[in-house]
């Protein structure tokens, strides 16, 4: 791991909505190959913070670079799963047009998709488990599924990074195991980062964790012992949603 | 309906409507998919604006009418593009506004006894024949700009946020559709006035979207839903004698509740 190079390098970073800072002196990097967990508690600013990797809202001070370049210009290299904002419902396209959304260019989208098009978007939707429901109305979908179709879109795009926001969101116990697993086996060709407000669900699968709250600390490999996973396994209670009832990472410090 | 159609007039009137219906169809279902019928509806009432200012200086109607229509409706795509949580107020705020000064211009003009009815109803069995070519046109334009830019239109209606990391320049895309709508309202408006504009915009569309599986369907349903309600409205208009844009509006509105009670294919909220 230590001879990864970074994909994404934020430094400095401060973000403030209306007055209010969200994000504040954020340095990070995430290295190639890393399963990375972004939590923290709601309104933390996990959502802006893969924003700012994402390019799609502009910091206030300090830089953002992906894939070594400002991200305005790298964007499409990386697989982007939004959280689930329920606007599919009653939208009028199939699982299909969904996927191949992954595979749009051209500075309008006036680009006719081809036939790797196609058959990538058909390699994702497969991957997914997704196929069979292909010719389906995205909205007609349960949360879980569209999901997995939002995953199949990122991947679809070709992209050696994918940024998770909340996947989980919709999903049954047991759907979220398998998303996870997904995830897993993904990451041995991907550079996966995931925001979750559960590390409880997500510990036995990734390599680092980010805690965001303003500011973020950063817990890599080398902190992420068995004993620690074992203790966030055995937790009964969901780690970050009730504050720090007790230290299943090493203390972040002085503040 | 065949003797109805010997008329000169009535053949001007089925024409004009056939046109408005495949310029509201694919229109609408770009509207209706982008939640842009409050924003039509501002652009709609703001064109009075032009109205009141073309025969206010004695300017060209259709010229004048566009560039002001334009004006309203850039200001209202910039708000609801770049500063979201205001703008419904804002849109809210530029529709009155652009309706304001279209009566006070027609106040000041000397002489000028307009039924405000006509522009707001529009009159369907009086289309001159340049704006029958002139929707003529746009009926081209805009199912041509819908076939060439459908795969990004599409995934801007869809995920404007992950159209945009693809690349594709969704603020431009959303200024086009916006654009397009207005000379769509304008030159529409002329033919069946400015409210049943909103009507064709949104009810055919609004009954399509809820059965169809791709955008391109919505659009060839919403189309013909359209022409629908238009032959029928004009069948009644003639037959009893009553007004043409009010018959087509009840004939869309009654299709639309009736459309509400059957379930469509998609589950939730229509789109």
């Amino acid at each position: 791991m230590t001879d990864a190079k970074p994909i994404i390098e934020l430094r400095n970073l401060s973000f403030s909505y209306n007055g209010r800072p969200v994000i504040e002196n954020v340095s990070l990097d995430i290295l190639e190959g890393e399963f990375c967990a972004v939590i923290g508690p709601n309104g933390g600013g996990k959502t802006t913070l893969l924003k700012l990797m994402l390019g799609l809202v502009k910091p206030c001070q300090g830089t953002a670079l992906l894939f070594g370049a400002p991200p305005e210009k790298t964007a499409r290299l990386a697989g982007y799963v939004p959280q689930d904002t329920r606007r599919a419902d009653g939208f009028p396209a199939t699982v299909r047009d969904v996927a191949l959304m992954g595979r749009l260019s051209g500075r309008f989208g006036a680009r006719r998709y081809t036939r790797a098009d196609r058959e990538a978007a058909r390699e994702a939707l497969v991957r997914m488990g997704m196929w069979e429901l292909r010719d389906r109305r995205i909205g007609e979908l349960s949360g879980g599924q569209r999901q997995r179709v939002q995953v199949a879109r990122a991947l679809a795009t070709g992209s050696r990074l994918l940024l998770l926001d909340e996947p989980a969101t919709g999903v049954d116990k047991a759907g979220r195991g398998e998303m996870y697993e997904l995830l897993r086996e993904l990451n041995t060709t991907t550079t996966i980062l995931v925001v979750s407000h559960e590390l409880f669900a997500l510990s036995s699968y990734v390599k680092s964790v980010a805690c965001v709250n303003k500011s973020v600390h950063y817990h890599g490999a080398a902190e992420m012992t068995q004993e620690m996973l074992d203790q966030t396994f055995h937790c009964p209670v969901d780690l970050v949603a009730h504050g720090l009832p007790h230290r299943v990472l090493r203390s972040h410090g002085e503040d | 309906m065949l003797q109805a159609l010997s008329h000169t007039f009535m053949q001007n009137a089925l024409a004009a409507g056939l046109l408005a219906s495949v310029i509201c169809g694919v229109v609408g279902a770009f509207v209706v998919v982008n939640r842009l019928v409050f924003l039509s509806g501002g652009i709609a009432h703001a064109a009075y604006g032009g109205v009141g200012l073309a025969v206010f200086l004695g300017l060209p109607f259709l010229p004048t009418t566009l560039a002001v229509t334009l004006l309203f409706a850039m200001a209202m795509a910039w708000v609801t593009h770049a500063k979201k949580e205001s703008a419904d107020a804002a849109v809210g705020a530029l529709w009155a506004v652009g309706m304001a000064l279209g009566v006070l211009f027609l106040d000041l003009t000397p002489g000028y006894n307009a039924d405000l009815m006509s522009y707001l109803f529009g009159s369907i069995l009086a289309v001159p024949k340049e704006s029958l070519w002139a929707m003529c046109a746009l009926a081209f334009l805009v199912t041509g700009a819908a076939a060439v830019f459908y795969n990004g239109l599409l995934a801007m209606s869809f995920d404007p946020e992950f159209a945009r990391l693809r690349g594709v320049r969704v603020r431009w895309l959303y200024l086009g559709l916006v654009a397009v709508v207005s000379m769509a309202v304008v030159l529409v408006m002329r033919v069946v006035g400015l409210i049943l504009v909103i009507a064709l915009l949104s009810i055919p569309a609004a009954i399509a979207g809820r059965r169809v599986k791709s955008l391109w369907a919505m659009c060839a349903l919403s189309t013909v839903l359209c022409a629908l309600f238009v032959v029928f409205g004009l069948w009644l208009s003639y037959s009893f004698d009553i007004s043409s844009g009010a018959a087509i509006i009840l004939v869309a509105g009654m299709c639309y509740l009736v459309s509400l009670i059957i379930p469509g294919t998609g589950k939730g909220k229509g789109a």
